[in-house]
């Protein structure tokens, strides 16, 4: 188990910057940090990020798709890739599963099994388990290839391994 | 111009003051602040780019296109578009002549007083690349041997693509071998569009010529016309309150036309009440007889096409002395000599400067002279 001690500035779930109580630019913690470079990477495609064109797990490949179990671990092969080739995460720290939802929906799940140096998490959409894993959850619907964060504490979707 | 940092160098150098000065530790893939610090830097180098542009295109010295265009107007000076190689008869540039007879036996017109060229007829040099016509139908009186003729290039577009040397147009589409037809001095009267180093001189001169009426704006308005290589200012030509110019042409000869029209340009800068009076040099008509001794046993045609490099070849050496110059005979001699070695000697028969008969001997021109060929002479040039 890798020990993270990353920051970078804080944005919100949708990218806007966030400001601490004095007005300045606020820098998240690590739990955060590592919580956002996921968010951005599993939400970005390849050819969006200007200053990095080669950047994101590119999901978007996968729209259109069936739904089937080759599709979906191409799509974690891509997520694992991106994330570990990046050395953001160790691969060992790193377990990525997508399962069917309904026939023309995918949850992404990642998990991240690490010492998160500053604990403090005021995360939107990821926390850190009593068992120090930062888990997210994505939705990703193969007919709009769109995939959007899910809060895992309101989890409502009803995992159906179709 | 300024000290450019690009995107890269700048990103590097923000990250490094971050690093250094926040507790901000991540900017790689998907971080927040690595992509506003990539983006910014692209930003302000694309910014270093245009305030680069924008000094260099504010300033006469590097301004270029449409940019020197704007400083030029703020000067009230338009780029000049170029002009086309058009020639007026009485500019005496273009004439059809025959060696023998009369120009009329071999031109008749349907008016039994004289004899016609037609209009269009077309008049090129030997491989064909410069092509001239005749801009309107051409009549003249039964008695003469030659005839000048106005014409225009074929292909009208604006550029010094048809200006041409002199003697170099000598085929025309007659169909009458008898007629012969040449340009006897350079056609330069078309210019191309002016370049950003043509307009930018003239800007430069233009804080000099603001006050107009001074020597040098007379001089810009002089070469400001095509075919111009020097002029000279000679004040007080006739009397106070007046001045001569002498154009040099950068051929033998200014059109008449071009005289007119620099006459008309400096009459408008130069103050109410000075007399300006523009002329070129003087043309001194020159004709020479040469006879040719081949070394025996050469045909007769070959002592015909050695003539004809003979005449070329003093064609251009009469039309190469410049303004003032010197007719030197032993370059003569030894010209003639070089443009043939089936030449073994030859003679100088008789030499015409001035419509008179010199003594074969070296001839200094005056400071204003020039020579032309004597065309009032079938062929001013006979080798015989």
């Amino acid at each position: 188990m890798a020990m993270y001690g990353i920051q970078d500035i804080e944005a919100t779930d949708d990218g806007d910057i966030v400001l601490d109580d004095l007005g300045d630019i606020k820098i998240a913690n690590p739990l955060r940090t590592m919580g956002q470079i996921v968010n951005w990477t599993i939400l970005t495609n390849r050819g969006e990020l200007v200053t990095d064109p080669s950047f994101g797990a590119n999901l978007q490949q996968f729209y259109g798709e069936r739904n089937t179990e080759a599709t979906r671990n191409f799509m974690e092969k891509n997520i694992i890739t991106e994330l570990v080739e990046r050395q953001i995460v160790t691969n060992t720290d790193l377990e990525v599963d997508v399962v069917a939802l309904t026939p023309h929906e995918a949850a992404v799940f990642v998990s991240i099994d690490g010492e998160f140096i500053d604990t403090d998490d005021e995360s939107q959409f990821a926390f850190l388990d009593a068992d120090g894993t930062l888990d997210m959850a994505f939705e990703y619907p193969f007919t709009s290839g769109t995939i959007v964060p899910v809060s895992i504490s309101g989890l409502t979707l009803t995992v159906d391994n179709v | 111009m300024l000290r450019r940092r690009d995107a890269t160098e700048m990103s590097e150098l923000a990250v490094s003051n971050l690093t250094q000065n926040t507790d901000i530790t991540y900017f790689g893939g998907g971080s927040i602040i690595k992509t506003l610090i990539d983006t910014m830097a692209i930003e302000i180098e694309r910014l270093y780019d245009s305030v680069d542009l924008n000094i260099s295109q504010a300033r006469l010295s590097t301004s270029s296109g449409a940019f020197l265009d704007i400083i030029a107007g703020q000067y009230g000076i338009t780029r000049f578009g170029g002009t086309t190689g058009t020639i007026l008869a009485e500019d005496e540039v273009v004439r059809f002549y025959v060696s023998s007879g009369k120009l009329a036996d071999y031109l008749p017109s349907a008016t039994p007083s004289q004899g016609v060229i037609p209009q269009g007829t077309t008049i090129q040099n030997r491989r064909g690349t410069i092509i001239y016509e005749t801009t309107t139908e051409i009549a003249f009186p039964l008695n003469i041997e030659s005839v000048f003729v106005g014409v225009q290039p074929k292909d009208v577009s604006l550029g010094t693509a048809n200006n041409v040397a002199s003697f170099a147009l000598s085929v025309h589409n007659l169909g009458v071998p008898q007629v012969l037809v040449e340009n006897v001095s350079n056609i330069v009267v078309g210019s191309d569009p002016e370049t950003d180093s043509e307009l930018r001189l003239r800007i430069s001169r233009r804080l000099q010529t603001a006050a107009v009426g001074s020597r040098a704006s007379v001089v810009e308005a002089v070469f400001s016309f095509p075919g111009i290589s020097d002029v000279k200012v000679l004040p007080y030509k006739h009397g106070a309150g007046s001045f001569e110019l002498l154009v040099v042409p950068t051929s033998t000869r200014v059109s008449p036309n071009v005289i007119a029209n620099i006459k008309s340009a400096v009459d408008t800068i130069v103050p109410y009440g000075i007399r300006v009076s523009v002329r070129q040099p003087e043309g001194i008509p020159i004709a020479l007889s040469m006879q040719l001794i081949m070394h025996p046993g050469s045909l007769s045609g070959v002592k015909s096409v050695a003539a004809q490099r003979v005449k070329r070849t003093l064609q251009e050496y009469l039309g190469s002395i410049p303004m003032g110059g010197q007719l030197i005979i032993n370059q003569i001699r030894a010209l003639a000599l070089e443009a043939d070695n089936r030449i073994r000697d030859l003679k100088i028969v008789d030499l015409n400067i001035g419509c008179r008969p010199r003594v074969i001997s070296n001839y200094q021109l005056r400071p204003d002279e020039v020579f032309v060929l004597d065309i009032r002479r079938s062929d001013p040039l006979a080798i015989v």
